[in-house]
């Protein structure tokens, strides 16, 4: 069964990554709070952004974190985190959009788990108005790096194993 | 014969990455003993305490934050903050470690150790 390229159907197909991502985003956030890291992520969640950017394009990418962004806060009750959320999000989207045009899926993954983590330590340090926080970096972005490089690799089997929608746009994926 | 899920060149990619990021980290880790705390909401400095005198500070705002300094080091006792990342940075002591609630735009820093100090607190 082939699925129409039309407006419809692609915002069906977004609304359902909106779903798969939210979930993702509230187990990444039981199993990261398992590990004695503050601000540390998996990631989970990028397993959507990098199917919606090689599938749907950056516009509704972007459209996907954003709606994810503002489930997720509300639903975990704390809407201060959305601005590091959106700014970690929206970053490293643009990342991995012009990644994507040069590198493999798990190269591209690497480089938004690190800008993701990078933007939303930065925007800690702006909001505190704190620049040693900067201290921790090292540890964000080596954790963002090998976490990035693990959902790369279940983004490539995702790609294996379900058919892109929409191919005519797909964007070379191996 | 299907591609291999992960190539040479992706892990290559990966691991000089994460040694670039070693070395650094290894470079810049806090190694001096720091003398003062200092806490700021909202990038104001509220409080500057010495390490050396246990103590407890509470810091309201959004969410509350309660700083404790026993045997020369600092750590959150308590947060109502549903993050508690704060409370998972555990006990600092080092000149430039850091504990950051970013929920309610708390920080505490550690001073005192390094000759660049004065620069940063002044």
């Amino acid at each position: 069964m082939a699925l129409q390229d039309n407006r419809t159907s692609r915002f069906v197909l977004s609304a359902v990554l909106c779903g798969i991502a939210l979930s993702l985003s509230l187990l990444d956030g039981a199993v990261s709070s398992l590990l004695p890291l503050p601000g540390f992520k998996l990631g989970l969640a990028n397993v959507v952004s990098l199917f919606a950017l090689c599938c749907l394009g950056l516009p509704w990418a972007l459209l996907i974190c954003v709606v994810r962004s503002l489930l997720t806060a509300m639903l975990s009750g704390n809407m201060t985190m959305l601005f590091f959320s959106l700014a970690g999000g929206v970053v490293s989207i643009l990342v991995m959009y012009l990644a994507l045009k040069y590198l493999s899926v798990i190269k591209t993954s690497v480089l938004g788990g690190i800008s993701h983590n990078l933007m939303q330590l930065a925007a800690a340090a702006v909001v505190t108005a704190t620049p040693q926080v900067s201290y921790y970096f090292p540890v964000l972005v080596l954790t963002g790096t090998v976490c990035g490089f693990f959902v790369g690799a279940l983004c490539t089997l995702v790609f294996r194993r379900i058919r892109l929608p929409f191919p005519g746009n797909a964007i070379k994926t191996d | 014969m299907q591609k291999k899920l992960i190539t040479k060149s992706d892990i290559v990619f990966t691991v000089v990455i994460a040694a670039a990021i070693l070395l650094v980290w290894f470079f810049t880790l806090p190694h001096a003993e720091g003398k003062t705390v200092v806490i700021r909401q909202n990038g104001e400095i509220v409080a500057t305490l010495p390490l050396a005198e246990d103590a407890i500070y509470e810091v309201d705002g959004t969410y509350r934050n309660v700083f404790e300094i026993r045997g020369g080091s600092v750590h959150i006792a308590e947060t109502d903050c549903p993050n508690r990342q704060c409370e998972k940075t555990g006990s600092i002591s080092r000149a430039g470690e850091a504990i950051v609630c970013a929920p309610n735009g708390v920080t505490a820093t550690i001073a005192g150790g390094e000759a660049d100090v004065d620069g940063i607190t002044g």
